[in-house]
């Protein structure tokens, strides 16, 4: 049993630590109607961080955000000139910018020599979730073992860390956060720091896409940002309650799709592995797609 | 009135211009608004009257122009004042029930993060009584018919105990009994000395509703009380020909008597 530890429950772990800290900030984007938004960020987050690994040869997260933040900003400038000199609809000059970097950071990174460090496309889209073992946690006993536990990957305490910011501006913005994103024009007339509060989510949006990326990838993070708050949304209208069910499907999602691409691969022992990743953003879909069908707040449930 | 001179007036703003991109909205805007006065901004669509209040609460970049509160900057006079948005600006599918919103109002006395307890419930719930929506307090707001929203609107105001009411069009699209309890409870905050400024449609209700009126169109036409500025020459001057043409019911200002 205690194999499983460092085998399963770690990856589990971080992929669900991940998918819950991605989940909170979706609420608040899709109240926004800014889901777009949540995909932008995600997709341009990507060119960034391989600059910045390009640039710097380090894994580590400090240049990586800077990269991501850098990067975040020249799709903010390009999006804005498109917008202006190409006189079109906001989502359009998103949709084009996004995508485009997204795809210049998946040419560069085939076109870069990554020497003997595991970084490749496939990597970068559906991320590494299944080799984040922690191999010196194969006893229950190194739970308790200083060295052992040194030995962890080092992306749970990233994701462990991006969830605790996470909730900590929930508690400390959570008044400004929710009138601002119901109403912004009595926000801003009542004093709240709209501006800044707005920043802050799209901040925390990127530092989340850019700790997740590195183990999750791309696709997770974007299902992850909208696919259970979308759902939880379709469930109550209580927003506590709503938050509340979106990190219960965001942790639905990531334990039973790990588990089930882990099935899947006894299954076909051919060696074509289903990508966990892959399966967790299945999941959380068939969670929306159930949610669409059944929800209480569904088109014509409601009296 | 009696105080009228010694007080400052509650909004005064002297040469204001704000432009969208080359377009000029507002073209150096003067008026004045009193404390314990009804007034109305009127005009036709496109004249800037949301504009102006958006602009006076610092939502919206100014060219030039000076904005005072009280006699005081904004910043200084923040808490005096409340402001209701349209009803359609917001989203009214968000998960809040009516009281979640009422108590946004008292943001301005909680601040970001003080908790709310159960005397500021009973603060919001009083301020549903005042617009007859107590026994819906916990109803998802979007169950509300637009009469009931623009009330929450109006309850959320009232929470803010501010001394300055600006409304944008707090009674379009409401239904007759939300219109009458609407006015008949800024005219009574009126009379306990606010100073109430709407943004208003109906040109054939400004004079039982109003004491004073801004006639504007992208410049300041009249301001003043509505007895002396609520003519007809000065209506031609900000509506010109399109009087007909906006559908507003044709005004017969000066034929009307007073009640």
């Amino acid at each position: 049993m205690a194999v499983y530890l460092g085998l399963t429950i770690v990856p589990i772990l971080i992929g669900l630590l991940a998918a819950v800290a991605a989940a909170l900030l979706g609420n608040f984007l899709v109240l926004k109607r800014q889901s777009l938004m949540g995909d932008a960020v995600s997709h341009v987050v990507l060119p960034g961080i391989i600059v910045a690994f390009v640039t710097t040869g380090s894994m580590d997260a400090g240049p990586m955000l800077v990269g991501a933040a850098i990067a975040a900003l020249v799709a903010a400038v390009l999006i804005e000139i498109i917008r202006v000199l190409g006189k079109v609809e906001p989502g359009a000059a998103m949709g084009v910018v996004f995508t485009a970097l997204f795809a210049f950071g998946i040419v560069l990174l085939e076109q870069t020599d990554t020497g003997a460090i595991h970084f490749d496309v496939e990597h970068a889209l559906y991320g590494n979730l299944e080799s984040l073992v922690w191999l010196a946690g194969l006893e229950w006993s190194a739970l308790t073992d200083p060295a052992a536990l040194a030995e962890l990957p080092p992306q749970l305490p990233r994701v462990a860390a991006a969830l605790v910011v996470v909730i900590a501006f929930f508690c400390v913005a959570w008044r400004p956060l929710v009138i601002a994103t119901f109403d912004p024009v009595f926000a801003a007339a009542s004093g709240v720091p709209v501006r800044l509060v707005d920043g802050a989510l799209i901040a925390l949006v990127a530092i989340v896409a850019v700790t997740a990326f590195e183990a999750v990838g791309a696709i997770i993070t974007i299902a992850m940002l909208i696919c259970p708050p979308a759902a939880a949304r379709l469930m109550t209208d209580n927003l506590v309650r709503q938050l509340l069910l979106s990190v219960v499907f965001a942790a639905i999602a990531a334990s039973f799709g790990y588990l089930a691409a882990g099935a899947g691969v006894a299954l076909f022992v051919s060696g074509v592995a289903v990508s966990a990743a892959g399966m967790i953003a299945t999941v959380s879909g068939l969670i929306l797609a159930l949610a669409a069908l059944f929800g209480p707040r569904r088109l014509g449930a409601r009296a | 009135m009696l105080n009228r001179v010694d007080q400052p007036p509650a909004l005064s703003i002297s040469g204001l211009s704000v432009a969208y991109g080359d377009k000029p909205a507002l073209s150096a805007v003067n008026a004045v608004f009193h404390q314990g006065r009804m007034s109305a901004v009127i005009g036709p669509n496109g004249a800037g009257k949301s504009t102006l209040l958006k602009a006076a609460m610092g939502m919206v970049p100014l060219i030039t122009g000076k904005v005072e509160f009280f006699g005081l900057p904004l910043a200084a006079a923040r808490n005096r004042v409340a402001y209701v948005p349209q009803r359609a600006s917001v989203d009214w599918d968000f998960p809040a029930s009516v009281i979640d919103v009422v108590m946004m109002g008292l943001y301005g006395e909680l601040g970001p993060f003080r908790f709310a307890g159960k005397k500021h419930r009973d603060k919001a719930r009083e301020c549903l009584r005042e617009v007859d929506l107590e026994p819906l307090a916990d109803r998802q707001i979007g169950q509300l018919s637009g009469g009931q929203q623009q009330r929450v609107f109006i309850a959320r105001a009232l929470a803010q105990k501010a001394d300055l009411l600006i409304l944008d069009e707090p009674l379009a699209g409401v239904d007759a009994a939300t219109e009458r309890t609407i006015v008949t409870l800024l005219k009574k905050l009126a009379r306990e000395g606010a100073a109430i400024i709407t943004v208003h449609h109906d040109l054939s209700t400004v004079r039982d509703y109003y004491d004073d009126v801004l006639i504007m169109n992208v410049r300041t036409v009249a301001n003043g009380t509505v007895a002396d500025t609520f003519t007809e020459q000065k209506l031609a001057d900000a509506y010109g020909g399109r009087l007909v043409g906006a559908g507003l019911p044709a005004p017969v200002p000066g034929a009307k008597v007073e009640a």
